[in-house]
């Protein structure tokens, strides 16, 4: 479990991008310590070298100077001055320092002749007397000082040239000066240094990978519950909704969308839900005429018979391809309606139209029609509008009682159809709009109930918006459109 | 009359291959668009019916390089597509009607013969019209009846127009709607036969004689005879 969720927080790709992001900045960050470290690392050495040189002309000096030679422990104090004027303590020794040229040139020729340095062993051991160098003894064998096994002496590598500066100082007498300059010290600061860059690069590291980790793990808990709740819904809990925090942060927005979007679907679904039961009830009634009436075809049937009864088929089929006809028409327009060409008409011409169109039949049942209709141009598919007002005109007539006026008029872009029939309940507003919803009182009467959802389609394609209101009695509809731009 | 029907659904072709034989057509069928077009340049046509949606060679391209090269057989499209655009690009690329399925053969014949009508007697402008003792001045735009001068409205005087110029033709009211009303829509409601009625009103009514007829299931004709 815990290994997976590990695994999955390694997978993630919000982790990795964190990674990336803080691991380059720490990369960044190393590379600045990195070059700091060497820069002072170099000036801690040059300034080393520095303060070697002054120190070697300090006691050039001093060495050329006879009088200084005067008295020993006087030579040795002003040499230790000289070490702590630079504040380090420095290890001075004077090796050789033999007035006698002769013995000098005696010991360098017996150097090169016998492999045995027992004739100035002497002299050397002298010397350290003199020199008050305890601990040590002259290895007449090999030639070198050896140090007591518990004398307070260091003996240092030499070969690790870190740790030591050496200069010999050739003086003019001829003796020599050797300087040594121990700086095991500064090779100590110089480790410290690096082992505190690098501990401190380590943890930085770590530190930023647990950091990365807590943050990141965050958003994926988040983006996991809305994959598990989007995994139930495709499983078939359609009802399950992501659940929301209270951060109200961008997950939350995208859980709200998503959610709002699962809603939409739901309610579509519901609204095919009950086309399909709708149509599958208006279908049942034509259908089953058509069912009755075949069944009571009978060959013998005269001329005249087979006649009627054709006509009486083909009526039957054409309800019901008149049915799917407005609803395919209706999918398309509330599908894409991209390649609906609308051209530039004048609605007031428009709807003169549809009024001298539908005033016959007005004055059929009786009703007279008002017209007050001012010109008007829109940007508009004049098929879909003539279809859409004639609809309503259409509704306004059969809706309507006897010896009452329709009346249309067209304001500055605002139709207004207005009958004095029964009206709508309020609560029917919305509803009537739906596809095949039919009010109940007129539910035995002609029409497939998608006029006024084709209605509905075709001013939305319009973006036009249609309201209803009750004007007492009857309904007054009213289309606000849009003037062309152009 | 001889036809060529181009349709790939083998259905809707026999279907409309058989019920214009049974009333007397030559009907020549192709299911892709390449070999109707073949066909139709190599033979002659008094009318071709297209689909629009076609292998090959979609219909509305047959239709424009049919145009192309000078020919103006009739042609009518047949499309699934109920959309509006559809029927403008479709009578723009060339063609003389544009009907969607499903539709009614009484439909298709209907406009069939108009079409042949148009295309047979195109030559020649008209000044007037006539059905029996019924004539229509197509200057002055009056009516008259046995000398009796019928006042129309501008609507009405169309309508008769356009039924007198395709007499003895059954005209669908699908057909008067597009013709007669510039309007392409489903009424839904019997508003054509309202206009009709009134139309009859005027000219048959006073008379003894009735010329305008309803054709059930069908539509109207203008004949003199029964």
């Amino acid at each position: 479990m815990l290994l997976n969720r590990a695994f999955n927080l390694v997978k993630s790709s919000s982790f990795r991008f964190s990674l990336t992001v803080m691991g380059a900045l720490w990369l960044t960050f190393s590379l600045i310590l990195f070059t700091l470290y060497q820069i002072v690392k170099t000036s801690l050495w040059d300034n080393v070298d520095i303060l070697f040189e002054q120190q070697e002309a300090q006691v050039v000096a001093l060495f050329e100077d006879d009088n200084s030679f005067e008295s020993l422990p006087a030579l040795r104090k002003k040499l230790n001055e000289i070490g702590d004027q630079v504040g380090v303590e420095i290890e001075l020794t004077i090796l050789n320092p033999i007035q006698d040229l002769a013995s000098i040139a005696e010991i360098e020729a017996q150097d090169e002749e016998v492999e045995d340095f027992n004739e100035c062993a002497a002299e050397f051991e002298y010397w350290l007397e003199e020199l008050e160098i305890e601990d040590a003894y002259f290895d007449s064998e090999s030639g070198d000082f050896m140090l007591d096994e518990d004398s307070d002496w260091e003996e240092y590598d030499i070969q690790e040239s870190d740790e030591f500066r050496i200069a010999q100082l050739a003086l003019n007498d001829g003796n020599y000066v050797t300087l040594s300059y121990n700086l095991g010290y500064l090779k100590e600061v110089d480790d410290a240094l690096y082992q505190a860059l690098m501990i401190g690069l380590i943890l930085s590291f770590i530190v930023l990978l647990i950091g990365t980790l807590i943050l990141t793990r965050r958003t994926i808990t988040r983006l996991s519950v809305i994959n598990q709740t989007c995994d139930i819904i495709i499983q078939g809990q359609l009802e399950e909704r992501i659940p929301l925090s209270d951060r109200h942060d961008d997950y939350d927005h995208m859980a709200k969308n998503i959610n709002s979007m699962l809603d939409r679907i739901a309610s579509l679904m519901q609204g095919v839900q009950e086309v399909s039961d709708n149509i599958a009830h208006d279908m049942r009634t034509p259908l089953t005429r058509l069912h009755n009436r075949l069944e009571q075809f009978s060959t013998d049937s005269n001329e005249a018979q087979q006649e009627s009864f054709k006509e009486a088929v083909i009526q039957d089929t054409n309800r019901i391809l008149n049915l799917f006809n407005a609803l395919l028409n209706i999918g398309k327009l509330e599908k894409s309606t991209l390649d609906i060409p609308k051209t530039n008409i004048n609605l007031g011409q428009l709807l003169t139209d549809v009024a001298e169109m539908y005033e016959p039949l007005a004055q059929e049942k009786g009703m007279s029609v008002q017209l007050d209709i001012l010109d008007f141009n829109v940007l508009a598919n004049p098929d879909l509008v003539f279809q859409a007002f004639s609809n309503l005109f259409d509704n306004a007539i059969k809706y309507s009682e006897a010896n009452t006026t329709i009346k249309l008029s067209c304001r500055d872009g605002l139709v207004v159809l207005q009958d004095s029939g029964k009206g709508i309940e309020l609560d029917d507003y919305d509803k009537v709009f739906r596809r095949m919803y039919r009010l109940e009182r007129h539910r035995g009467s002609e029409g497939h109930g998608l006029g006024l959802t084709q209605v509905k389609a075709i001013f939305n394609f319009h973006h036009w918006d249609i309201q209803l209101a009750n004007a007492h009695p009857g309904l007054k509809i009213m289309v606000q459109t849009q003037a062309n731009a152009d | 009359m001889k036809v060529l029907v181009v349709e790939d659904d083998k259905e809707v072709a026999q279907f409309i291959g058989s019920s214009l034989q049974q009333i007397g057509y030559v009907v020549d069928r192709c299911e892709d668009g390449k070999q109707g077009l073949l066909q139709a340049s190599v033979e002659t046509y008094d009318a071709i019916i297209l689909d629009r949606m076609l292998p090959g060679l979609d219909g509305l391209n047959l239709l424009k390089t049919l145009r192309a090269t000078g020919s103006n057989v009739p042609i009518l499209l047949l499309s699934a597509m109920a959309d509006v655009s559809h029927r403008v690009e479709g009578l723009q690329a060339g063609a003389d009607d544009y009907l969607t399925k499903p539709f009614a053969f009484s439909e298709l014949h209907a406009r069939l013969e108009v079409m042949f009508r148009r295309n047979t007697h195109e030559s020649g402008e008209q000044t007037s019209l006539h059905c029996a003792d019924l004539s229509l001045n197509l200057l002055t735009q009056e009516a008259k009846r046995a000398e009796t001068l019928i006042s129309l409205q501008p609507r009405e005087y169309r309508l008769l127009e356009y039924l007198l110029r395709n007499q003895d033709r059954v005209v669908t009211r699908t057909m008067l709607l597009e013709s007669v009303w510039d309007y392409h829509f489903d009424p839904q409601t019997n508003v054509i036969d309202v206009h009709i009625s009134r139309l009859r009103n005027k000219i048959d009514k006073p008379f003894s004689q009735v010329l305008i007829h309803t054709i059930r299931g069908r539509g109207y004709v203008i004949k003199s005879g029964l």
